[in-house]
């Protein structure tokens, strides 16, 4: 007992930060991507002994939490987005991709994906997982994380079309 | 701009987006960790206990008496067997019908008395069909109306006149009997004598059987089988049609 709490404790020290950056991008609030890493680590305690037997724990963590992600999010708990007391800096210019425009885009990009899409975002590009580790923390196939992929890039590219396109001069922060 | 684009944008955008925090300090849970053997074992103990309960439930069906208020075990254990009635109180309480709605049973009017008993209309089934006696039968009386001969059309509805339209019958639902399955003969080869062709060895299969009966007159009305997948012998594997087939027709 005494080395499964000390190794599952080593983990936690090792991998928190991560767990808490995870659930921070899949929900979009890091208050709450704090709670679902506990949350994470609680249940993970809970099958601690035979998942640190089975090898690596840190994608059963994964798992756990992109799980939670998709429950708590479909329970409305909590909005997902935080609604922002500063308004995005956006830049006069035409192209979608100039460096003050990029992290809004992103953000307003990923706060309108579907669960499904915004947690293979998260894991392939922010977590850099390949595509059969992506279904793999997902259970779903590989071609499932392939076209969700797809279409979430396409929302991406239509998002920066729409920016990019000429507006109405009220509408636009100079 | 294309996919790989966007992804060299998205990459380092995300990045930016969520660092990874350095001030974090999540608290360890306080309970222990589910111990898998425990586990394991509770279930072993849990399924031993379901196994118990469900053998003496088999047993005790099987000594109970000959006429059953509920369907046998055997009607409601297989996919292909016949439709499982619902019966209350010896009487059928939802409508259900066979071989394609060819025959449909529906509960019989409140208040109908039939002249002939359950146990009357059982030892007729068994007289006539011999039935095995430890198996257990389902008795429930009914409305039958069954279009399996019906060749008349009602011109005003265009709709199929049922052949036969008969209230109170007696249904007796027996469940797993076990029968012969005809095979194909053997045919001797010509010029060799019969002695040295071996007799094909007799196949036996197990069917469900439901016999109905006029509860007025105790005629047989016409009864009906399925056979069981399961112990389905091949040569009736490969019929068209291997499901509800009708036995007989006979009585007024």
């Amino acid at each position: 007992m005494a080395k499964a709490s000390d190794a599952f404790e080593a983990f936690v020290q090792a991998r928190q930060g991560a767990l808490v950056r995870m659930g921070w991008a899949l929900t979009g609030d890091r208050q709450l991507g704090e709670d679902l890493a506990q949350a994470a680590l609680d249940r993970l305690w809970g099958r601690w002994t035979a998942v640190s037997a089975a090898g690596d724990p840190w994608p059963y963590a994964q798992r756990i939490i992109v799980s939670l992600a998709s429950t708590w999010r479909r329970r409305r708990w909590r909005t997902a987005e935080v609604p922002r007391g500063d308004l995005p800096d956006y830049s006069s210019g035409h192209d979608e991709f100039d460096a003050a425009d990029v992290r809004a885009l992103i953000a307003g990009w990923l706060a309108g994906l579907p669960a499904r899409q915004r947690a293979v975002v998260v894991l392939r590009y922010l977590f850099d997982l390949s595509i059969d580790d992506t279904a793999d923390r997902l259970r779903c196939s590989t071609g499932t994380v392939k076209s969700q992929t797809a279409k979430a890039l396409n929302r991406l590219r239509a998002t920066a079309e729409a920016t990019s396109s000429p507006a109405p001069t009220e509408g636009r922060l100079q | 701009m294309n996919d790989q684009e966007l992804v060299d944008r998205v990459r380092p955008a995300l990045g930016e987006l969520f660092p990874e925090p350095a001030d974090v300090a999540l608290s360890l849970p306080a309970r222990p960790p589910a111990n898998p053997r425990r586990r394991a074992s509770v279930l072993l103990v849990v399924a031993c206990m379901l196994a118990l309960a469900a053998g003496i439930a088999a047993l005790r069906w099987h000594s109970s008496a000959a006429i059953g208020d509920h369907p046998p075990a055997g009607v409601t254990g297989r996919s292909h067997a016949l439709p499982t009635p619902k019966i209350v109180d010896h009487r059928l309480a939802a409508p259900f019908s066979l071989s394609d709605g060819q025959l449909q049973l529906s509960p019989p009017p409140a208040g109908v008395r039939p002249v002939v008993s359950a146990a009357d209309a059982l030892a007729i089934v068994r007289g006539q069909h011999d039935l095995p006696k430890g198996r257990p039968s389902s008795v429930f009386l009914a409305s039958l109306t069954s279009y399996a001969r019906s060749t008349t059309i009602d011109p005003s509805t265009a709709a199929l006149v049922p052949d036969t339209t008969r209230e109170p019958v007696w249904a007796v639902l027996t469940a797993g009997v076990r029968v012969i399955a005809f095979g194909v003969g053997v045919i001797p080869r010509s010029g060799a004598p019969d002695a040295e062709e071996s007799p094909a060895p007799l196949r036996y299969g197990r069917e469900d059987q439901l016999v109905m009966l006029d509860a007025t007159t105790g005629a047989v009305i016409s009864g009906i089988w399925q056979t069981m997948p399961d112990r389905q012998p091949s040569t009736v594997a490969q019929t068209p049609d291997p499901g509800v087939k009708t036995q007989s027709h006979s009585g007024p």
